[in-house]
Formats: C-alpha cells, sequence, structure tokens
C-alpha cells in the first residue's frame, strides 16, 4: 500500500500552525491581568501569523491532496481576521475583569482564528464544517466566558443551540451534497450530478446553515443577545471575524455552483437578504441600548452585502469582498469605540447615555460618528462605496427588486444611525458616561485607525476595490 | 457463516440472561413483608430520589474519557498501518499525541484530574 | 442437505462453546473461593458433594428460589435490565475470544475491536443498575463505578493498541499466530503490566473494588439487588475476569501455542495461571484510595501506556536488530 501523503504540504497551513502553537503555549500561560504574558503572547502569535501572510501570498498553495487551497481569497480574509483579532485584543484588555483576562481567553480565540483559516481556505466540504467546528466550538466558550453575567449565560446558551441547529442543518446539507454527486469537493457542485434532484436542497441546507455565522434569517435570533452578554471584546471579534469567513465560503460555494443547485442557491441568497434587511433594520429602530442597535444592523449590513452574491458574475465578488474590507473597518470601529466607551462600567450603554459625547470628548465623538456616517452608507465614507459596488453588480445582474428593497431600507436605517450622532452633537447632558482614559491607549490608537481606513477607503474606493478583486480573480473573470 | 454464528450465539446470551430473570422471578415469587421494598438505608425511607445531585467531577470525567476514546478510534486504525506508513506515520501520530497531550496537561494543570 | 447437516453441527459447536464458558464461570466463583480459603489458611466451601464440588449448582437453585425484590422507588424497567446488559455485554465478549484455532464462535477479523465495543457496553449495566435502584448508595456506587470503568478503559485501550502494532491485526487468530516465535509478553512487558493493572480495575475487584466497597457503600450499584438479578451481576463478573484471562492468554502469552500439548490444553493452562494470578492479588493486596484509583490511570498509566505505544510503533518501523 503506498501511502498518499506526499502532497500533505503542511507549508500552506503556515499561519494556523502559527496560531495554534501560540494557542497551545497560552493555555499554559499563568496569571490573569495586567502582570499576566497571556496579552502579549497572543499579540504576537497574531502578528507572526500575519507576517506569514504575504509569504504565501500569489502562490496559491495547495495541500492535504486539494482539501486545503490557500489562494489569495483566503489570504485576504486571515489577513482582516488577524487584524479583526488584534483590535479585539485592545478591547479585551479594558473589558475583561483583571481576573478573567488570562490565557485560556486569548486561547480560544486563536483557535476560533485557526478554525475560520481552515474555513476560508477549505477546498472540500467536510473540511469547511470542520473549521466551522473549531471556529463554533471555541466561540460558545467565549460568548459565555463571564460565567457570572446572567445575560451573558443566556447569550451563550441561545448562541450554542442555535449554532448546533445551524450545525445540522449544513451538515445535512453536506450530506445531500454527497447523495447527489458522490463527493463532498466543492467543485463537486460543477460537476455533473448522478442525482441532480437532491443538488437544490443540499445547496439551500448549506447556506443556511452558513447563515448562523454571518446573523442571516432564519438563524439571527442570537446576534442581540450574544452581543449584549458577551463581553464587549468578544461581541466585538463576533460581530466582524465570523461573517468575513463565513462569506468566503459563501463566495466559494456561490462561485462553484452550477445548474439546478444555483438557481437554489439565488433563492436563498435573495431570501435571506431580503428577510435580513427587513428584519435588522425594523428592529433596530426600536432599539434603545447601542449594543442591541449594533447587533440588528449587523444583521442588515450582512443582507446588503448578501445582494452580491448572487450577481458574482456582474463583479459581484469584488463587491461583496471590498464591502467585507469596509464593514471590519466601520463595524470594528464602532464595537470598539463602544468598548472604549462602556470600559468598566456594568449595563449596558444605552443611546441616550451618548448625549453631549461631542463637547466632552470630541475625538470619540468624532469617530462614532464617522463611522455611524459609514453604516449608513453616507459618502464620502467607504460604506457609500460598498454599498453603491454591491448594488451595481445587483442590478446588473438583474435583481432590480432585491437592490430596491435594498435602498429603501438604507433610507430607513438613517434613523438610527443617525440618532446616534444626534445625540452626541445635538444633546446636552448626559450623566451616563464615567471619565474616559486620558492620553492614547491601545484600543484609541486602534479606533484612530479604524476612522482612517473608513474614510481612506471612501476616497481610494478604486485602489481597494482592485485589490479585492486581485483576491478573487476566478469569480471576478466572470464565472 | 461467521455471522450468523455471531448472531446465534448473542440471542444465545441474551436468552440465557432473559431468561434467568424470569425464571427466577417466577420460582422466587413476590417477597413476603412490605418491608423489603424499602430501600436500604439508615433512618425514614427517602421522599424522593428523582434530583439526584452528583459531583460535577464525574462529568469532566466522562468528557475526558470521550476525548481519549475518540483518539483511540484513530489509533487503532493508524496501529493497523504503521509499517506501511514508516517514518511519516510515526511523525504524524506524534503530533496528534502530543496536541492531544497538551489539552490533557491543561486538564491535570487546571486540577480537572484531582479527586478529594 | 449437507450444507444444513454442517450448519446444524456448526450451531451445535456453538452451543457447547456457550456451554463451556458458562460452565467455567460458574465453577471459577468456586476455585475462587476455595482458592482464598487456602490463601487465608482455612478450608472454604466443601461440604456440597466432594471437595465441595456441587457447590455452584447450590449456589444457583439457592438464588433462584430467592424472592425477587424490588424496591419501591426503583425504576422498575431500567431496575431489571441493568444486570442483563451487564451479564450479556460480557459473555458476548467471548464470541470472538476462539479457545483453540478450531474451536470458537466466529474468527472475526475485527475481534479486538468487537471485544472492546461489546466489554464498555458494561458500564451501561453499572450506571444503570446504580441509577435506577433509587438508593444513595447504589447511585454512588454506579457512578464511581461507571468513572472508575471508563478512566481504566483508555490504559486498556492503549495497551491493546500497543499488540495490535505488532501483530498488524485485529483478528485473534492472526494475533495468535504473530506470537508463533515469540510472545508478545516479551516485546510489551510494561504494555502487558498496564493491561493486568487496567482489566482489573474494569472487573472491580480488589484492589480495585471501589464500586462496592462495602465498608463505605454497603455493596455498591448492587446494594438493592437480590435474587438471579444480583446473580446476574455475581456472573458477569467472573466473565468479566474469565475474558480478562482469555485475553491476556491470547494477546501476550502467546495464545494456544505450545510444545507437546494440543492448542486447547495449552490454553486453558494459560488462561487458568492468569485467573489464579487474578486470585492471588486479590488476597494479596488492601483496596485502593478513590483519588489514588483515578491517579493511577489517569497521571500514571495512562501516559505509561501511550509511551509504549510510541516506543513500541518506533521499534516496529526500525526495528533495531535488523
Amino acid at each position: 500500500m503506498a501511502p498518499i501523503f506526499q502532497d500533505v504540504n503542511l507549508y500552506c497551513l503556515l499561519p494556523e500552525l502559527v496560531l495554534l502553537t501560540g494557542a497551545v503555549v497560552l493555555l499554559f500561560v499563568r496569571g490573569a491581568g495586567r502582570g499576566s504574558a497571556a496579552l502579549p503572547v497572543a499579540a504576537t502569535t497574531v502578528i507572526v501569523a500575519l507576517a506569514a501572510v504575504p509569504l504565501l501570498w500569489g502562490e496559491r498553495a495547495v495541500g492535504f491532496g486539494g482539501m486545503i487551497v490557500k489562494d489569495n481569497g483566503a489570504l485576504l480574509a486571515q489577513a482582516l481576521l488577524l487584524i479583526t483579532a488584534l483590535v479585539s485584543f485592545a478591547a479585551a484588555a479594558d473589558a475583561l475583569p483583571e481576573r478573567k483576562n488570562n490565557g485560556e481567553y486569548y486561547s480560544l480565540l486563536l483557535f476560533s482564528l485557526v478554525g475560520m483559516g481552515i474555513m476560508t481556505a477549505a477546498g472540500d466540504l467536510l473540511v469547511i464544517f470542520l473549521g466551522m467546528e473549531i471556529l463554533a466550538l471555541s466561540l460558545y466558550v467565549l460568548v459565555g466566558f463571564l460565567k457570572v453575567v446572567r445575560a451573558g449565560m443566556e447569550g451563550a446558551v441561545k448562541y450554542f443551540l442555535l449554532g448546533s441547529v445551524a450545525s445540522a442543518v449544513f451538515l445535512l446539507g453536506l450530506a445531500l451534497t454527497y447523495g447527489a454527486t458522490g463527493s463532498t469537493q466543492l467543485v463537486a457542485f460543477t460537476a455533473p450530478a448522478t442525482m441532480p434532484a437532491l443538488l437544490p436542497a443540499a445547496a439551500v441546507l448549506l447556506v443556511v446553515g452558513l447563515g448562523f455565522k454571518i446573523a442571516a434569517p432564519p438563524f439571527h435570533m442570537w446576534a442581540p443577545d450574544v452581543y449584549e452578554g458577551a463581553p464587549i471584546s468578544v461581541a466585538t471579534y463576533i460581530s466582524v471575524a465570523p461573517k468575513i469567513a463565513a462569506f468566503v465560503v459563501l463566495l466559494r460555494l456561490a462561485g462553484e455552483s452550477a445548474g439546478p443547485g444555483r438557481e437554489a442557491l439565488t433563492g436563498a441568497f435573495v431570501f435571506m437578504s431580503v428577510a435580513g434587511m427587513a428584519v435588522g433594520n425594523l428592529a433596530a429602530l426600536r432599539q434603545t441600548s447601542l449594543v442591541r442597535m449594533l447587533a440588528y444592523s449587523g444583521i442588515a449590513q450582512a443582507a446588503y452585502i448578501l445582494i452580491g452574491l448572487p450577481a458574482l458574475s456582474a463583479g459581484g465578488a469584488a463587491a461583496v469582498s471590498f464591502y467585507l474590507l469596509v464593514y471590519m473597518f466601520m463595524n470594528l470601529g464602532a464595537f470598539a469605540s463602544l468598548a472604549h466607551l462602556s470600559r468598566r462600567r456594568t449595563g449596558t450603554l444605552r443611546i441616550d447615555d451618548l448625549a453631549g459625547l461631542a463637547s466632552r470628548a470630541p475625538g470619540h465623538a468624532f469617530a462614532l460618528a464617522v463611522f455611524m456616517i459609514a453604516l449608513t452608507g453616507i459618502p464620502p465614507t467607504g460604506g457609500f462605496f460598498a454599498k453603491f459596488y454591491v448594488f451595481k453588480a445587483g442590478i446588473q445582474a438583474g435583481y432590480l427588486g432585491v437592490v430596491l428593497v435594498a435602498v429603501v431600507a438604507t433610507v430607513v436605517s438613517c434613523f438610527y444611525y443617525l440618532r446616534v450622532v444626534m445625540v452626541m452633537y445635538g444633546e446636552e447632558g448626559g450623566a451616563g458616561l464615567r471619565g474616559l482614559p486620558a492620553g492614547v491607549t491601545m484600543l484609541g490608537a486602534a479606533i484612530g485607525v479604524m476612522v482612517v481606513m473608513t474614510i481612506l477607503t471612501g476616497i481610494l474606493p478604486e485602489r481597494f476595490l482592485q485589490a479585492a478583486s486581485a483576491a478573487f480573480p476566478l469569480l471576478a473573470a466572470g464565472m | 457463516m461467521a455471522g450468523l454464528s455471531l448472531v446465534f450465539y448473542i440471542g444465545l446470551v441474551v436468552a440465557t440472561a432473559v431468561g434467568i430473570v424470569a425464571v427466577s422471578r417466577f420460582l422466587g415469587g413476590k417477597p413476603l413483608t412490605a418491608a423489603k421494598d424499602t430501600p436500604y438505608e439508615c433512618g425514614m425511607p427517602p421522599v424522593e430520589m428523582d434530583n439526584a445531585v452528583f459531583p460535577v467531577r464525574f462529568y469532566k470525567t466522562a468528557l475526558l474519557f470521550v476525548v481519549f476514546d475518540v483518539e483511540i478510534v484513530f489509533l487503532f486504525l493508524w496501529a493497523l498501518v504503521v509499517r506501511d506508513l514508516g517514518w511519516f506515520g510515526l511523525v504524524e501520530i506524534g503530533v496528534f499525541i502530543a496536541i492531544l497531550m497538551a489539552a490533557f496537561l491543561f486538564a491535570w494543570w487546571k486540577g480537572d484530574l484531582r479527586w478529594e | 442437505m449437507k450444507a444444513e447437516i454442517g450448519l446444524v453441527w456448526r450451531l451445535l459447536e456453538v452451543i457447547l462453546f456457550f456451554a463451556v464458558i458458562m460452565g467455567l464461570v460458574a465453577y471459577m466463583t468456586l476455585m475462587e473461593r476455595r482458592f482464598l480459603g487456602f490463601f487465608q489458611v482455612r478450608m472454604g466451601p466443601n461440604r456440597v458433594g466432594p471437595q465441595g464440588l456441587l457447590q455452584p449448582i447450590a449456589d444457583g437453585i439457592k438464588l433462584l428460589f430467592k424472592e425477587d425484590l424490588t424496591v419501591s422507588h426503583a425504576r422498575r424497567f431500567y431496575f431489571t435490565l441493568a444486570p442483563i446488559i451487564s451479564l450479556v455485554a460480557i459473555l458476548a465478549c467471548f464470541a470472538a475470544i476462539p479457545m483453540s484455532g478450531r474451536f470458537h464462535v466466529a474468527d472475526l477479523s475485527l475481534a479486538l475491536l468487537y471485544i472492546m465495543a461489546f466489554s464498555s457496553l458494561g458500564v451501561y449495566g453499572v450506571l444503570l443498575g446504580g441509577w435506577s435502584s433509587g438508593n444513595k448508595y447504589s447511585l454512588l456506587g454506579g457512578l464511581r463505578g461507571a468513572a472508575q470503568m471508563v478512566s481504566y478503559e483508555i490504559p486498556l485501550a492503549l495497551a491493546l493498541v500497543g499488540v495490535v502494532v505488532l501483530s498488524g491485526s485485529l483478528s485473534m487468530t492472526e494475533i495468535v499466530q504473530a506470537q508463533e516465535g515469540r510472545w508478545f509478553i516479551l516485546r510489551q512487558p510494561l504494555g502487558f503490566l498496564i493491561f493486568l493493572t487496567a482489566v482489573s480495575a474494569e472487573t472491580g475487584r480488589t484492589p480495585f473494588d471501589l464500586v462496592e466497597c462495602e465498608n463505605e457503600l454497603v455493596a455498591g450499584y448492587q446494594t438493592e439487588y437480590s435474587s438471579m438479578k444480583f446473580g446476574l451481576f455475581y456472573m458477569a463478573e467472573y466473565a468479566h475476569v474469565l475474558l480478562a484471562s482469555c485475553l491476556a492468554t491470547h494477546l501476550y502469552l502467546g495464545g494456544w501455542n505450545g510444545p507437546l500439548l494440543p492448542p486447547l490444553a495449552w490454553f486453558g493452562i494459560k488462561s487458568f495461571l492468569v485467573f489464579f494470578f487474578f486470585i492471588w492479588v486479590r488476597a494479596t493486596f488492601p483496596r485502593l484510595r478513590y483519588d489514588q484509583l483515578m491517579s493511577l490511570s489517569w497521571k500514571a498509566l495512562m501516559p505509561l501506556a501511550l509511551a509504549n505505544l510510541l516506543i513500541t510503533a518506533a521499534l516496529v518501523v526500525y526495528p533495531p536488530f535488523g
């Protein structure tokens, strides 16, 4: 029996191996809080992994017999994920109680990064599932990391239950795909199926299962409770990282699909998109808590991105990856600001608590305003062009109805996004906020970078769009 | 043939076990006094047992067991082909066990293996 | 027609095999009591029949006629099911144990896995028995027993993997054939020790009898059992010891290989010696504390077994002497 392991090629998982090593080391880091080595070790690991990304860039490293394909799309996603993790580290230093700010927290976070790295680079549905589970199991624990907070436990249980169901749904889709094509490879979607009747159901189940990660209906209900109950640093992370990973997987799925599977996929995307826009925007209108508002806004944002997926051939791929990039900057920025404002504070931060922030902390108020404007989609921020490209792709591919809904939804979203700005700049008083830290903090610096990037993507959108479309050359070529 | 005798044997075993219990019930008869139906405990008869609480350590042990039991499933398969795999198999299983041992040492370090 | 006759013979052979096992289990109880008597300088049961040879039969009849007690709190169905599971799980394992090259139920190619699978079902008997009794002692005994069996299953299985590495097969026949030149005990001394320790703990006998632990837990999960339901647990325990003896013989002591005598005889002699060893251990050692028991498995046996496995594999891949 000749071993078939010549093509393992561990090199293609270089960033994951770095992260894995760091995660294992972190399990054994003693101590917690300021004096602990946990945060430095974790940050160093992520930075080393980030440094490994350019090494692989452009190589399209294939390993494990085609089960791992580290192409530029995977690498771009990985870079974004690692940056997200770094920002959440900066938030964690403040958001977690001293006692809890220890190795395990960062270890779990690195494990989730490994899972997403595998997910985004997977060439096989089974490997996608593997990555999803590594991600999910770490996040289940992270969401309930503050065991004493009741809301946290509620969020954790909801997340766990819905996540398990979503995993089961995805697995069922995987099984049907195997039944239809006799293979679990991603390319199997394009191959002629032996039982094509199963493909539509398979495609829909796969997408719906992945929809849990991007908080798209029908698995969106966890988002508000989780964001509210989890430590704010974890919420920052969950609101961005799993969405990026899941969207990359969705991009691949949509790019590979053909025939009956493709039509079903398109239907699922359209449904999830419209439902997400409706649910997210309408619910966000009624929120008084800032974090819950951002949670529903996240559902709506994911729904906008979904428009690009059925429109891959019309530049949808580049539009989606550009949107993901901008989404990372603006949403990460919004959550980081929230983390900064609600540091060392018990209970959730209400929008009304922000009253008069502009006069007391003009810098913070400006940053938050930029993020809110970007999330609404108003120029000159990147948010405008992100929406613009996605809508353009949608119209060109013939989804005019969906785009119209999205435009209406955007108008509706002005009310709740801009209300934050109005409260900060228009109202006086507001004793809800404690004293903010003086000087430049790590998190403050991160927020600054996010502000710059949010505006920069709005000023030079073409440059970023080109970079994004270069990451997914196959898809942009018009499949 | 082998399958048939296996099934026959297991059937024989099950029939014997069930048969013994049935025969004993028939021959032994019912208890003579009601007191024999009370649990073997001192003092008052227990009111209810349904909310039996037990230490969480048992649960942790069970979790650890599941992890290692799954590991052993892999090891059995690996053991069958270790000759053919050569050095590669050794290295791979070494990495596998090392990762597992890291988790095990973590559990040890956290005190999950400590009783009393 | 010929095929049918062959089939009938085959089934009769299976019945004979089963009868032999049941007989052995019954007489092992007597042997153990006599040997324990010998170790403790007393006579042991010797009144029923010559040398007490009819004692197991008398015991069986007595148990059959005992009142069939079921505590009023008990969950009756599971209470009855538990001893049946215990006995069936162990006895079913013997299907994969050939007594010689010819005398067996089935020569399974996955015999070792089959045995692992069925013997680990025994945990359910212990757990269900303890839980369904509606008694605190039983519940604690059942939990302890389950934790113990589960903990020792890992070093046990790891030791077995060592054997599989050497033999390259899971079939009992092939494992025995692989030992024709050299018994595996010579190549796996550490593995053999781990196997013996772990399997003693699995059977729940002294020094690992914390499942019953009569001075703490009355009789553990068996507290509420009487009549033949208790008898089934009792039989399961001895069947387990018999299984352990047979396994030790097959996996480490060369099975039925041996000069002059027929294979069946060699198998019997070796198994008996292992069984005698188990009695000897029981007569010699005091009981462990529960924390010692768990530490022994997780902190000593498991790492040792892994090390043993890796070294064995390395030696198989790179044989040091050619």
